[in-house]
């Protein structure tokens, strides 16, 4: 084994033709992790077993240099028109400078002004505006790009929906974009698109099978943050026969996600995301509140999490959990997202369309099979890499 | 010494704790109260005369029966002969969408505020309505000064902040007390005095916040409808005793349905010492809303009858400086504003 594996990373390294060419739309502080992060692990090689922050180093041979971007759409003046390397470290974006600005290589890839649409907001009593936050560019000045056509000029491959939260129409325009372009589409964001058909929207998940391209999201999972932490604990609680009575998770975090939630009614899809990431553990109906529950702007790219736990056990004893997380927020989903990116490349290359349950179901926290535990989910997308699975 | 009659608007879980204290603390040997006897008045001096509310849990009820609608629990027996009606109120901006559902309004006419304050010979208006119901409180406000009552504001909306009505209840010779009540333990003074003390023995602060969750009524409001304002009363309220750069921030983050009258505060303050060395704290607090409340109101009730047995007329600071986060002159610290206090009941005013 461990001779084959050597044997096929040289094989790699002479004739290093593989590229996943991937585009983004919204290049906030998710995209800047990830883009960071190619370039950060862009020595690793195939045979590496351990490396700190990466759950598969390899995946079908795929390592994350591997992955090129091709092109961005943003909305911010600060980011448009300009090289991905530089934009991704303008402001609002405030993720942790994983790689110094100054050694970050040119892409080569552009930051396209995409359609504002839905992506930005102004509170009703005005006190809250995204589009100063974002520092949006002025519509009379400034004409978006044809997403689909822009798509297929740089011959983009995956587009991933990394847009602000409560973006629903914007989301469903990039969507159709790929679409168009002929791109499979991951949405990273809690938008109801791959995981189920809402009210008056079209079966997405049967257009992208129809076009012979696969889709998963929704809402990406972190490594280790919130969701993650809770529906461990819940589960265990559950497993080893402790009631749960009660629990909350409050999130608290300084990013724009944060201030972009900070209007309650543009975040529902989001509290329904995540409520239904923990409460699904668990067989019977429990009061929970989760989600995201305050922006306090010196916390920057750092997210708090608190999570309680009220249970009962033997005896009728109480039993409590009080936990507390303190992790960098984007570049937590960032190392999700270089999995999530070569697993759909695999399937791209398989010719395998429509959901890709078994990445969904690990790393989305409202996909459409929501996994009876984490350790199957995994077991799931092992499967799908070894060619066991077929999605 | 007599009795202090007061009025109650908004009999939720502040009231009940209030009314509940009034009568536990008939036997003198209960503990848990900052200052026992005030100026010769006991707590249970205080006497609730009259009580207005717009819920249909509530309104009709005798206010011992009404506080079981809250989430507090009800712990003593009150007198049988303990009879006062809740009656109907303005709504105004009092209940909004959110909280509609628990709290229903009663299909009631409106009593003449003024004429009921009068008829029961009430002598200080304490305004515990939910926050940001700014109309409302202006509503009960302007009631008090036309039944010739004092007024005590323990909610955000700017009264005894707003110069205007402090100079019609000074023309009126009515004392004004306000805004925003301060909790007799919980995160907002535990904060200040760990932040103070740090200051004291030379750590640099670096950042701190200051939030909590609770469950009742009140923290759906304040998610709701006033989530920025507090957040400006209590990250200033900080910040203004501390005087200090660096970021702050204090509030209500999120509402917890089952956590009830129960509030969870987190606290977070990084300070660099010497040569630059980290000092990191991480509190949690849990504390019960209304009984927290209950405390320092029977202190401010009993010494706004202080202020008008001395014909103290308008916005009293020494009172509001003592019991509430958004006074009209903030005071340096606690002591300071317990200091001031004792030298008003002495009768000794620095004039302004």
């Amino acid at each position: 084994m461990e001779n084959n594996s050597k044997i096929n990373s040289e094989f790699n390294d002479v004739s290093d033709k593989k590229e996943i060419r991937i585009a983004l739309a919204g290049l906030g502080n998710c995209a800047s992790a990830l883009i960071q992060g190619i370039e950060f692990y862009k020595n690793i090689k195939e045979e590496d077993m351990y490396v700190n922050g990466l759950m598969n180093p390899s995946i079908g041979g795929y390592l994350p240099r591997h992955i090129k971007i091709v092109a961005a759409f943003d909305v911010s003046t600060t980011k448009i028109n300009k090289d991905v390397s530089k934009a991704i470290y303008a402001e609002p974006n405030c993720c942790h400078k994983i790689v110094n600005p100054e050694k970050m290589p040119k892409t080569g890839a552009l930051c396209y002004p995409g359609p504002i649409s839905d992506g930005c907001y102004v509170s009703k009593d005005g006190r809250i505006s995204t589009f100063d936050y974002f520092k949006v560019y002025d519509e009379k000045k400034i004409m978006p790009v044809d997403i689909a056509q822009t798509l297929k000029e740089n011959r983009a491959e995956i587009l991933i929906n990394f847009l602000p939260v409560g973006s629903h129409n914007a989301s469903r325009i990039y969507a159709q974009a790929a679409l168009d372009a002929g791109c499979g589409f991951i949405n990273g964001i809690p938008e109801f698109i791959v995981s189920e058909q809402i009210e008056g929207d079209k079966d997405w998940v049967a257009e992208f099978e129809a076009k012979g391209l696969p889709c998963a999201g929704d809402d990406i999972k972190s490594q280790v943050g919130a969701t993650i932490a809770h529906r461990v604990l819940a589960k265990m609680f559950l497993d080893r026969g402790v009631v749960i009575n009660e629990m909350y998770q409050l999130n608290i975090g300084g990013n724009g996600d944060f201030y972009n939630m900070k209007l309650e009614n543009r975040l529902a899809t989001k509290r329904k995301s995540k409520t239904s990431a923990v409460a699904s553990v668990l067989p019977y109906p429990i009061n929970c509140r989760i989600g995201p529950s305050d922006f306090v702007p010196f916390l920057e790219d750092k997210k708090i999490c608190y999570i309680r736990i009220n249970g009962t056990t033997y005896g009728n004893l109480p039993l409590v959990l009080d936990l507390k997380i303190r992790v960098e927020d984007s570049p937590n989903s960032a190392g999700v997202m270089l999995d999530i990116i070569r697993v759909m490349k695999l399937a791209l290359d398989r010719g395998i369309s429509g959901i890709l349950e078994s990445v969904s179901s690990f790393s989305f926290k409202h996909p459409h099979i929501q996994p009876p535990s984490d350790i199957i989910a995994k077991q799931w997308v092992s499967e799908f890499i070894e060619g066991k699975r077929e999605r | 010494m007599g009795k202090i009659k007061i009025g109650i608007i908004g009999i939720g879980n502040c009231a009940s704790a209030l009314v509940q204290g009034i009568e536990y603390y008939r036997d003198s040997n209960k503990r848990g109260l900052l200052r026992p006897n005030l100026a010769g008045y006991n707590i249970s001096d205080i006497q609730v005369v009259a009580a207005v509310d717009i819920s249909e849990d509530k309104v009709g009820k005798n206010i011992s029966e009404a506080i079981k609608a809250n989430e507090l629990d009800v712990v003593v027996d009150f007198h049988k002969n303990y009879n006062v009606l809740v009656v109907m109120g303005d709504i105004l901006d009092g209940v909004i969408s959110e909280t509609e559902k628990s709290v229903k309004p009663a299909n009631q006419t409106p009593i003449n505020v003024a004429e009921y304050f009068k008829s029961t010979g009430v002598e200080i208006v304490l305004c515990l309505l939910p926050s940001g119901a700014d109309n409302a409180v202006r509503f009960y406000a302007n009631e008090a000064i036309k039944a010739g009552c004092a007024f005590i504001n323990a909610t955000p909306t700017n009264i005894a902040t707003d110069k205007e009505y402090a100079k019609e209840f000074h023309d009126a010779g009515l004392p004004l007390i306000g805004d925003d009540l301060q909790d007799q333990f919980g995160a907002t003074i535990l904060h200040k005095m760990i932040l103070q003390q740090m200051l004291d023995l030379g750590i640099d602060i670096k950042e701190s916040y200051a939030l909590d969750v609770g469950g009742g009524a009140e923290s759906l409001n304040t998610i709701y409808r006033t989530r920025e304002t507090k957040r400006k009363i209590k990250s200033m309220s900080v910040a203004r005793a501390l005087n200090i750069d660096a970021p702050i921030v204090a509030g209500t983050s999120d509402w917890v349905e089952f956590l009830g009258n129960k509030r969870n505060s987190m606290l977070w303050i990084v300070g660099k010492g010497f040569m630059g060395s980290d000092i990191i704290m991480d509190i949690k607090i849990q504390t019960e809303d209304g009984p927290n409340g209950g405390s320092i109101l029977a202190d401010v009730i009993r010494v706004t009858k202080i202020a008008i047995s001395q014909s103290a007329a308008g916005s009293i600071d020494e009172i509001s400086a003592y019991g509430f986060k958004n006074p009209p002159k903030s005071p340096k610290t606690p002591a300071e504003a317990s200091k001031n206090l004792a030298n008003f009941i002495l009768g000794i005013r620095k004039e302004a």
